[in-house]
């Protein structure tokens, strides 16, 4: 992939000496080295996703939300260059919100995937973004897609993405089960991303939380102090 | 109106009533310069263009499409226009996905070039959004297709009016396009040559209570009733339906069933004639 040639502006970083070199793929611009998940329980969804944003080494948020609203009862988690991932999330948005004046009634969570999959496929040489998207629809009921890089687009149970989801897989795989209850997952997930955030240096922060059912849409957020697992 | 401001102001002499003749033959299109394109309305504020196109639609063989309690069917009829012609080379009901499909009447290449633009619609639409498109959503684009025709100066309307049927998550849909662009969703419709006849025959059925099985029936004998009396030439009829016997897919009616359905409403009509 061709690195971006975007020249950062003169800004307060550079004049407090920190120098950030465009160069270095990344560098320059706000990312998120990232630790989400999403797991399906026998009532609906869980998103979960850390807190921080970065720009090389430098953390540029502590408390950015990566958990995107798409419609009603269809929401994203993002992971890679923040400009990048919100510009998509607002595409899908649009299209979708047009899709669902037109259709009279609620869009499917796949709709939502798919446009963001034919978005990052139609851009793969530009756009640097992976997303997991989930929620409730009438017809299909509760879905989780993982939609990665280049566009792929993969139906999942539970989807882990990021720099930190690397360290949880086998955390992920040795303790998610089929039809968990609401508690059950969001244990499974807050454990999981405190995992990830001990060991990943990309992540950190706090965690927060979303829970989709077909009936409520429930944001929980989980400050340091209650995270159930830290390296000290 | 013209008539009465006409009488108030000026004295009936010959010349006036010579140049009242002429402005009234004028007001029916031909000749004016109002007929010439579709972006030039006529005084009463019509476009010709479209009325022309309507009266096209309207000289097709009839077409017919009733929902029924189990389903949906839809058929028309087209002369066969010599002996040569190999038989069923001339379609007028056209599958658009797996469960939407049309029936055209008026000039068939312009209902196939609508219906070509149908098909693309709907695999654009299930290539986007990723799920099949809905006959309502195809619906209303086919009739905006057909309305963006009657706007500029280079086009010409299409000369042909579509039924189309589908069922959007288990409903039956029925939808009537005018050539105008204008869409309506029916219980039951009819639309060329006959459709005065096919309308008053629709009014006696009782649509909530009828089967598909007896829609092909009634759809036979509505297209027997509503030729023209004494005109033998030769002709085909096409009935497709969508019900839970074809797994709400769109299919041709099985042929014996359907021959069997004519011969019966043929007889049936002969019988009524007869007076028994």
């Amino acid at each position: 992939m061709e690195n971006f040639a975007i020249e950062p502006a003169p800004s307060d970083l550079s004049k407090a000496g920190i120098y950030l070199n465009p160069d270095v793929n990344g560098m320059g611009q706000e990312r998120m080295g990232t630790s989400i998940m999403a797991a399906i329980f026998n009532g609906g969804v869980i998103f979960g996703a850390d807190t921080r944003t970065t720009m090389g080494a430098y953390v540029a948020s502590r408390i950015s939300d990566k958990i995107e609203c798409i419609h009603e009862k269809i929401f994203c988690c993002r992971t890679g260059v923040s400009a990048h991932t919100q510009a998509l999330a607002r595409y899908v948005r649009y299209y979708l919100s047009q899709h669902v004046l037109n259709e009279g009634k609620l869009p499917l969570v796949l709709t939502a995937a798919r446009l963001l999959q034919e978005l990052l496929y139609q851009n793969k040489a530009f756009l640097e973004g992976g997303f997991i998207v989930g929620g409730w629809d009438p017809v299909n009921g509760s879905q989780l897609y993982e939609v990665a890089l280049g566009g792929t687009l993969v139906s999942q149970r539970y989807a882990l993405m990021g720099s930190g989801s690397t360290y949880i897989y086998g955390y992920c795989d040795a303790e998610f089960r089929e039809g968990m209850s609401q508690e059950e997952c969001t244990k499974f997930i807050k454990k999981g991303l405190a995992l990830a955030m001990a060991r990943d240096g990309g992540s950190g922060g706090c965690e927060r939380l979303l829970v989709v059912t077909p009936e409520t849409v429930t944001r929980e957020y989980v400050p340091q102090e209650e995270f159930p697992y830290n390296l000290r | 109106m013209l008539f009465f401001i006409n009488f108030d102001t000026q004295r009936v002499t010959l010349d006036n009533l010579i140049r009242e003749f002429i402005f009234l033959l004028n007001m029916s299109g031909a000749g004016t310069g109002y007929d010439l394109s579709s972006t030039t309305y006529n005084p009463e504020g019509k476009v010709y263009q479209v009325e022309y196109a309507m009266k096209a639609a309207e000289s097709g063989g009839s077409i017919i499409g009733l929902k029924c309690k189990d389903g949906i069917v839809i058929g028309g009829e087209r002369n066969v226009l010599s002996k040569m012609l190999v038989q069923h080379s001339n379609k007028c009901i056209f599958g658009i996905t797996k469960n939407i499909g049309a029936v055209v009447t008026g000039v068939i290449p312009d209902g196939k070039a609508v219906i070509s633009r149908a098909r693309q619609e709907a695999t654009q639409y299930a290539e986007f959004y990723g799920k099949d498109i809905g006959s309502t959503v195809l619906a209303d684009r086919v009739a905006q297709y057909m309305y963006l025709f009657t706007l500029y100066g280079g086009l010409r309307p299409f000369g042909c009016s579509i039924i189309m049927a589908g069922i959007d998550d288990g409903t039956p849909k029925l939808f009537l396009i005018e050539p105008s662009g204008a869409y309506f969703e029916y219980f039951a419709c009819a639309s060329g040559k006959g459709n005065q006849v096919c309308k008053t025959e629709i009014d006696k059925l009782n649509l909530s209570e009828l089967t598909c099985r007896e829609a092909v029936y009634h759809i036979h004998k509505m297209l027997v009733k509503s030729r023209e009396e004494g005109q033998e030439k030769r002709y085909e009829v096409d009935i497709s339906w969508m019900n839970s016997e074809t797994n709400f897919f769109l299919v041709p009616v099985p042929v014996e069933f359907k021959d069997e359905m004519e011969r019966k409403a043929k007889d049936d009509i002969e019988s009524e004639e007869r007076g028994d």
